[in-house]
């Protein structure tokens, strides 16, 4: 046995010096859920990740200095746990040697991942909402989504000048570390706006049937109820439940992204609902790069792509202008450039900033899309782009 | 008033899926001796398979009709597949609760990945059959619910029936009651073993079939609803099937009473600790009998 | 005979490993060799209550316990990592008296599933406690900077010393009570054996040496949260246990080396690695009821038997 184990070590290590010594690709690490409930949202970001490299690969690859890089993916499943966010890094960082993540899902993977990197000195991106992993205390982590701080204080001012009259809201999210952070930030936001927070609820992500929730909720008569970060599939079916019951208030979805599973599960009860976060691609309001992409995602994936799970292009735009422009693949080299970018991401031109609420320009400079279901159908409403992105234009 | 009202007919709908798939549960034990996991994942394949066809098998056709031709191919799949799990597998291990035990995880983990690869990880849903709502007393529920719970509550009858009232249940019920007598049986006991396994079984995938159309469709909801079915059979006591139709409507009217007054997850915290202690106090839950 | 040769096998791995861990400490492989005995202590741990003939779920939660208090001492009170496996391995056994006495009256189906509900409830109750850090988990478990070039070897060092521990015990008069009370309870009471406490005992040793193991896993992902403590922890454990054979202490400990392995190969293949794994399960279930050792020892009795028909 133990000459088995030796040979395997030494297998392991001959592969690891192997990839070492490939110079002409450069390796991008990917962390999704590839199992388990948030699947679907790592296969697709994988798939979308995909496309990002050949697009680049296709025109040329990456100049960095006088070398020509091809960029190549090499993704694990984070199983959407601490563990195997660990895991998965430490394939990353000791067995493959790479020093650049992409993309990286769920919050405790990711927190997980930032103990490794953080060490490594390896650059990591990541869509995860918390405060927590950004900041000074993560220089190498920098993010490509936009979070509650951004989206939540110009969504709540729309919904508040269109209805006036609203004065009550109810909040539900779901029981984990996202849903508690996005319920502390719309609670603050909320009351800045003079509302009244008359209820604040948490449910177990396997709940199935939402009607005891509603009936909840609708005990203190809100005029709004605001779903958070309740994944939309589920938030259909807790607004049907309240249709039924016979609540016809203001919606908001604020930080969901799969809009169109909305209107699936919801039917009527899911006209007029806002979102934050739930921009489509199909509309004549995205760009020419996630139209043509979200047409080839409903072709291979059959469904269409949302702003949670094309991050991770964004991420690349922005790797790749910044390996360009530092004129080096060291990550510390990268992270010192990243802020100083203007790039070319999916939504348009786009840089890295946001340092007045976290401390550090580390958080992606993204349009903040409001929309809203109407006759069966997500229309943008308004599309917000950061002062702090005007400045650099 | 029409509050209560409300919360008792949450628990009503709520009641009448966990009735189905706990009842499955517990006669797979009863004949079997044996805690099948993958009990959830027959429920979530027939939930899938439904939520699949609906659309593309007969797109021209009524919503009803095309459900009723999905559910019964799915249900055709299931059976088939579960004579092939019992063949190859569980009839392995009657009798062997812990090779039995980790014999079904090793089936939820692949059939769970092979579900998500196959037919994608993405949340699907069935259109409803009807629409509306009906109103009693102050309280609302959704026509599609109604017909739901009504379903199950038929499907729970004709069980019970088939257990309490057919020659096949006598048999089923004399071997829950006297596993080694039965098992000196060979044959007969093994054949039987088969039946009880199938019926328990369709029972989860009718359940599945039923929630289709009012739950978001996901490969890993069997294993959420399967915690809670534990639970229920641990309330109502192993192999008991009365015990398990009581259970189930206890476990509901906590959710619902309890996510109202109290918190959810309180509740579910508090459901796990009352199981916890009922069994320290009486092992053999509220209407079993010890089983050795 | 061959049982003897396993115990030797087991004892040159646990040298090789912690050489390797000691000549390069930064290597890939040092982290497989720690997920594999992780692996090990935890089929080790569930195999020992199985002496009893108990099923215990709850392992995850013991592991998660010892995690935990290691987690929180650290974070809270900046206490090292040596006392912080103490404090775990307390922990663990304080909560397994507890938990034992109040459940182990009752056995099989049913201890099986009221240890299932325990390993939720633990998991939830965390979820809800604000001073674990709720779902977001306690971040922070690393050992000194000047330590950590030691901190693999050690692991390994500990946990195999545990692991034999509970093998020795097994040898022992006690380890022949558990197996009387798991064989013939009734004669066990008869000659004067406390069952209770006797089968108490059974799961608090175990724990204690899983809640140890439970506080190595902080350290080494450097993070503890809810979800990697949930009731497949268990799961896995018996996977390790059934594989390799349970009738052996060397059984768990092989099947937790092959199937972390198996793990390495697998995690490339991204989502199939669960359906990879749970065929592996299924499949050695049924072609190896009495899991390898088992199917070994079978093997060396017929070589034995024909060499002695030959011979006579």
């Amino acid at each position: 046995m133990n000459k088995f184990i030796l040979g395997v070590a030494a297998a392991a290590l001959g592969l690891s010096t192997q990839f070492a010594n490939a110079e002409e690709t450069l390796k991008l690490g990917l962390s999704h859920a590839l199992s388990g409930p948030a699947a679907y949202f790592g296969t697709n970001a994988s798939w979308v990740a995909q496309k990002a490299i050949d697009r680049i690969n296709e025109s040329g690859g990456v100049k960095v200095g006088d070398k020509v890089y091809k960029l190549e993916t090499v993704g694990y499943d984070n199983q959407y746990t601490a563990a195997g966010g660990a895991t998965a890094a430490q394939n990353m960082i000791l067995r493959d040697n790479i020093r650049i993540i992409a993309n990286s899902q769920s919050t405790s993977a990711v927190i997980a991942t930032q103990a490794i990197t953080e060490r490594a000195g390896a650059l990591l991106f990541t869509g995860v909402w918390g405060r927590s992993v950004k900041g000074p205390e993560h220089p190498m982590t920098f993010t490509n989504l936009n979070s509650p701080p951004e989206i939540l204080p110009p969504l709540y001012k729309y919904v508040h000048e269109t209805h006036p009259e609203a004065k009550t809201v109810a909040l539900l999210n779901p029981n984990d570390a996202s849903g508690q952070e996005i319920a502390k930030e719309a609670v603050i936001q909320w009351e800045k706006l003079g509302f009244t927070v008359v209820s604040n609820d948490f449910f177990e992500r396997s709940t199935a049937d939402f009607a005891p929730i509603a009936t909840r909720i609708l005990a203190n008569n809100p005029d709004v109820v605001d779903v958070g970060g309740t994944p939309l599939p589920n938030a259909g079916h807790v607004f049907g439940e309240m249709a039924t019951q016979g609540w016809d208030g203001i919606k908001i979805a604020s930080a969901g992204s799969e809009a169109e599973a909305l209107i699936k599960t919801g039917g009527d009860a899911a006209e007029n609902t806002y979102f934050g976060l739930g921009a489509v691609f199909s509309g004549e309001n995205a760009t020419d790069t996630q139209r043509e992409l979200n047409e080839m995602a409903l072709v291979e994936l059959k469904q269409p792509l949302n702003q949670a799970t094309i991050a991770v292009w964004d991420s690349i735009a922005a790797l790749k202008a910044a390996l360009e422009k530092a004129g080096s693949t060291d990550p510390e080299a990268i992270a010192e450039v990243l802020p100083t970018l203007v790039f070319e991401s999916s939504y348009g031109p786009s840089g890295f900033g946001y340092a007045d609420i976290y401390g550090l320009p580390n958080q992606m400079l993204l349009p903040v899309i409001i929309s809203q279901v109407q006759d069966g159908k997500v229309v943008e409403l308004e599309r917000i782009i950061p002062e702090e992105m005007k400045s650099k234009m | 008033m029409s509050t209560f009202i409300q919360l008792l007919i949450n628990t009503l709908q709520i009641g009448a899926i966990y009735v189905l798939f706990s009842l499955g549960l517990t006669l797979v034990f009863g004949v079997m001796r044996l805690i099948n996991f993958a009990h959830g994942e027959f429920f979530a394949l027939t939930a899938i398979l439904i939520a699949m066809q609906m659309g593309w098998l007969l797109p021209d056709a009524p919503f009803w009709l095309q459900y009723v031709v999905s559910f019964a191919t799915a249900l055709g799949v299931l059976m088939a597949l579960s004579v092939v799990i019992y063949q190859f597998g569980l009839s392995r291990f009657l009798g062997d609760l812990s090779s039995g035990f980790i014999f079904s995880l090793g089936l939820v983990l692949m059939m769970r990945g092979l579900i998500g690869q196959i037919f994608g990880n993405y949340p699907m849903t069935a259109p409803p059959l009807v629409e509306g709502a009906i109103y009693v007393l102050g309280g609302a529920i959704s026509t599609q619910k109604l017909l739901v719970a009504v379903l199950a509550l038929i499907a729970t009858g004709g069980l019970l029936y088939l257990v309490f009232r057919t020659k096949l249940g006598m048999a089923l019920r004399a071997i829950a009651e006297d596993q080694e007598a039965a098992m000196l049986q060979g044959i007969r006991y093994k054949r039987l073993a088969l039946y009880g396994f199938l019926i328990g079984s369709s029972l989860a995938a009718i359940a599945g079939g039923l929630i289709a159309p009012l739950q978001v469709v996901l490969p890993t909801m069997g294993g959420e609803l399967i915690m809670k079915a534990f639970m229920i059979v641990i309330i109502g006591g192993l192999g008991s099937i009365p015990g398990a139709i009581v259970a189930s409507f206890l476990i509901a009217a906590l959710e619902s009473f309890g996510s109202y007054f109290i918190d959810l997850p309180v509740v579910t915290i508090g459901v796990f600790v009352m199981v916890a202690v009922l069994l320290v106090i009486r092992p053999q839950g509220l209407l079993g009998h010890v089983v050795r | 005979m061959l049982f003897d040769k396993l115990n030797l096998l087991f004892l040159a791995t646990v040298a090789a490993s912690v050489a390797y861990c000691l000549a390069v400490p930064g290597a890939f492989f040092v982290q497989v060799i720690l997920w594999a005995t992780l692996a090990a202590t935890l089929g080790a741990g569930i195999r020992f209550v199985m002496l009893v003939g108990e099923l215990n779920i709850g392992t995850s939660a013991f592991y998660g316990i010892g995690g935990y208090t290691a987690a929180y001492l650290t974070t809270a009170y900046g206490l090292p990592f040596g006392v912080a496996l103490v404090a775990a391995g307390i922990a663990g056994g304080l909560v397994a008296a507890v938990f034992g006495y109040a459940t182990m009256r009752t056995s099989g189906a049913y201890f099986m599933l009221i240890s299932f509900a325990f390993a939720e409830i633990f998991r939830m109750l965390v979820v809800e406690s604000d001073f674990l850090g709720g779902n977001n988990g306690i971040i922070g478990l690393f050992v000194s900077v000047e330590y950590e070039p030691y901190f693999a070897a050690t692991v390994v060092a500990i946990l195999a010393t545990l692991i034999s521990a509970l093998a020795v015990i097994e040898n022992s008069s006690l380890g022949k009570s558990f197996i009387a009370i798991r064989e013939r309870e009734e004669i066990a009471r008869s000659v004067g054996i406390n069952v209770l406490a006797i089968r108490v005992l059974c799961l608090v040793i175990s724990s204690v040496v899983i809640a140890v193991a439970g506080a190595c896993s902080g350290f080494i992902t450097h993070l503890v949260t809810p979800n990697d403590y949930t009731f497949m922890i268990a799961v896995f454990a018996l996977a390790y246990v059934k594989l390799g054979g349970e009738e052996h202490p060397t059984g768990p400990i092989l099947g937790a080396i092959l199937l972390t392995l198996a793990a390495q190969y697998l995690i490339s293949f991204g989502a199939y690695q669960q359906v990879f794994f749970g065929t592996v399960i299924a499949v050695a279930m049924i072609l190896l009821p009495q899991g390898i050792t088992g199917r070994l020892r079978d093997l060396v009795r017929l070589t034995a038997k024909r060499t002695a028909r030959d011979a006579g």
